[in-house]
């Protein structure tokens, strides 16, 4: 009896060994989740001249990779990569901004390198598309993305804006009205200043004064004394970064009161800060935050907009524009799964994209390489707005004509002087 | 053009002219007596601005008040710095130097870190417009001209009709026979220094409600002390006074006429032009 038992104990262990050698042996083991990491990198401004068009963006890129990675990274076949962000100051110099783009490229293998500025844009554009790396670039210059494969200028710039709102100033003051232009002297000033050249001319506008001046220039009067003998209706500064609020400042003190122009909203917080609520009364910029604070805002854009209140305090189009920005990217990642830029830029031009900022889907066009809409003028913005500045620091949008856009939100007033 | 447009450029050049001459005094003071270039000046006139703003941003001063404790802080500074950094590469040109960059980048970064990268603004103690025949003068550009005026005095009376004031002037003329007559070299060589330091942080304090502040905005006022001083002559504080009005009305006069950068050619095309001639400067004596 005892032998029998045992024969069958004996049988009953190798039995069992046999199938736990054959699962170990033949079993598929369950899927583990494969995890990577790679870097997408920024290279613009984060002291000195610029600093206010830096510092936005480098938040909106940190809150988006931040939520991107916490919410699983950036998903591609069976494995999460999560983002790793590498900023460099490019101190508004065209060759520190090279030196940063090599860093990023050779060291850290960047796939995507944001920049804001036309000077880091256009110099490092060239360098990026033969390394295949894909720019987002929100510079005012066409050229960043002039004849480049893999280059995006993801928000409006000096064309667009410039377009929009000297046609605008023809419909409201007529042709003949004075305009004065005054632009740092570096790549995205002359851009700005031919950008402004065109459509004056186009629109039957009078350029009365047109001048480079250095940037970081902190005495605008010797300027202005001549500009302003000209007795011009409106003074475009449209490049201006951090000169701006006290080219303001020293405009009114100098008994300046018709309409001075900015194009882009970053400076919103120095002109107050610097110039006083006094001073910035009546500027204008062209675009703003409309899609964020406007009637039509959606209920996503809202929870950026409050997201971006309480980490960061302020507001400005560059922050949101830089973080729907790496939002575009993770789409269009997820979408073509794959990280090579080639199949990532054929995607971006075949397909949608969901973008925030313009709470819709859009896609981008082929011309310029400008991630435009086809036919709703300027993506991942607002469309061209007009922005003033009220006493107290408040500031209203109202949507000017863009060139396919209807006006849809406020009324815009009959006179945009004070 | 009529006088309006000639009356606004001349203020524009007497403003500039004045923070040219008491930037270029305070270095051609460390100069003439220690015999170093102080590359980190332009960062003294930057802490004056940035500590300006400190006192009356986070402790609610006046800012006169304000004003009065930034030059006391970066007189204390500028002591320091030359008692325990310079004074042990004295004679050391390349270590003099090493050190004074060392400086700016120091004092710079720390600005940056400490109070931000953004531009900061100093409200103005005097707020109006003066019109003078079609001519703008903004009060806040007065406060420069009387305060700069007002320094540039103190600075004349300590160095003309003080003890101390003589002192220094003994070691600037002639250091070995100073210290045989008693004069403390090493005092004299501490006091020096931090009054160059004193002079650019108060052309800091005064144009700070005029202009905006920033970690960096101490680089083009460096420059411009460059100019001015080997212009004037090194060590020479009559000739930064007439290098400053020549520079001051070059700034101006030629950039609302032309533009900044005709400025800037026209401006280095005079220095060459007097250095060709004239090596040592306007009234210069090394």
């Amino acid at each position: 009896m005892l032998k029998r038992w045992t024969s069958i104990g004996v049988a009953l262990v190798v039995a069992v060994s046999l199938v736990v050698v054959f699962l170990a042996r033949y079993a598929k083991p369950a899927a583990a989740e494969k995890t990577g990491t790679f870097v997408i990198g920024a290279i613009t401004p984060m002291s000195g001249l610029g600093a206010s068009w830096g510092i936005p963006q480098t938040k909106g890129l940190g809150m988006a990779v931040d939520s991107i990675n916490k919410a699983g990274g950036v998903r591609i076949g069976d494995t999460h990569y999560a983002i790793d962000l590498k900023l460099m100051d490019s101190k508004l110099d065209t060759a520190e901004a090279v030196s940063c783009c090599h860093k990023l490229i050779e060291q850290y293998k960047v796939k995507a390198i944001f920049t804001s500025d036309s000077a880091a844009g256009v110099a490092i554009r060239d360098i990026r598309d033969a390394a295949k790396v894909i720019g987002m670039d929100s510079g005012w210059s066409r050229d960043i993305s002039k004849g480049t494969k893999y280059q995006f200028r993801f928000q409006p710039g000096s064309y667009e804006t410039s377009l929009a709102l000297y046609r605008y100033i023809k419909k409201i003051d007529g042709p003949g009205t004075k305009i004065a232009v005054l632009d740092p002297d570096y790549e995205g000033g002359w851009a700005d200043t031919n950008y402004v050249k065109s459509w004056a001319k186009k629109y039957n506008l009078d350029l009365v004064f047109s001048e480079f001046y250095t940037p970081g220039t902190k005495d605008f009067t010797p300027i202005l004394t001549k500009l302003l003998r000209k007795k011009p209706s409106y003074i475009d500064a449209g490049c201006s970064g951090g000169d701006y609020p006290i080219l303001i400042k020293q405009a009114y003190d100098m008994g300046y009161r018709g309409t001075l122009i900015y194009k882009g909203d970053t400076m919103v917080r120095d002109m107050l800060e610097i110039a006083g609520p006094e001073r910035a009364f009546g500027v204008h910029a062209t675009f703003g935050l409309l899609d964020f604070v406007s009637k039509k805002a959606t209920s996503e854009q809202r929870a950026v907009y409050k997201k971006v209140m309480e980490t960061v305090g302020y507001v400005n189009t560059l922050l949101f524009t830089s973080y729907d920005g790496v939002f575009m990217l993770k789409q269009a990642w997820e979408g073509s799964g794959s990280l090579d830029a080639d199949v990532v830029c054929n995607w971006l031009r075949t397909h949608e994209w969901h973008s925030i900022a313009r709470g819709e889907n859009i896609r981008v066009a082929p011309e310029a390489a400008g991630i435009y809409h086809g036919n709703k003028g300027c993506a991942t913005t607002a469309p061209v707005s007009l922005v003033q500045m009220r006493p107290g620091g408040i500031y209203e949008s109202w949507c000017l004509e863009a060139p396919e856009w209807e006006s849809e939100f406020h009324e815009p007033p009959k006179n945009i002087k004070k | 053009m009529d006088a309006a447009f000639y009356l606004q450029m001349t203020i524009t050049a007497v403003v500039l002219s004045l923070l040219y001459i008491l930037m270029a005094s305070g270095f051609n003071l460390v100069f003439g007596i220690i015999g170093i270039v102080n590359f980190a000046h332009g960062t003294f006139y930057m802490l004056g601005a940035t500590f300006v703003y400190w006192f009356m941003k986070s402790y609610g001063w006046s800012y006169f008040f304000a004003g009065i404790a930034s030059v006391a802080l970066a007189y204390g500074i500028g002591w320091l710095c030359e008692r325990y950094l310079m004074r042990g590469v004295r004679g050391d040109i390349l270590g003099s130097i090493i050190i004074t960059l060392g400086l700016l980048m120091i004092f710079q970064s720390a600005a940056q870190i400490i109070w931000g990268e953004w531009d900061k603004a100093v409200p103005s103690p005097v707020t109006g417009v003066i019109n003078i025949g079609g001519a703008f003068l903004p009060w806040e550009t007065v406060l420069p001209m009387v305060g700069a005026l007002v320094v540039m005095m103190l600075l004349y009376w300590f160095l003309m009709y003080t003890k101390l004031g003589l002192s220094l002037r003994a070691v600037t003329n002639n250091r070995e026979a100073a210290a045989l007559m008693g004069i403390n070299i090493n005092f004299s060589y501490s006091l020096g220094f931090a009054i160059g330091c004193t002079l650019a942080a108060a052309a800091g304090v005064l144009i700070a409600p005029l202009w905006s502040i920033s970690s960096t905005m101490g680089s083009t006022p460096l420059w411009k002390t460059f100019i001015v001083v080997i212009l004037g002559g090194m060590g020479s504080l009559p000739g930064a006074v007439v290098a400053g009005i020549l520079l001051g009305v070059v700034d101006s006069f030629v950039t609302t006429l032309f533009s900044s950068a005709a400025a800037h050619i026209f401006g280095f095309g005079i220095i060459i032009t007097i250095l060709v001639f004239r090596p040592r400067g306007l009234m210069g004596q090394i």
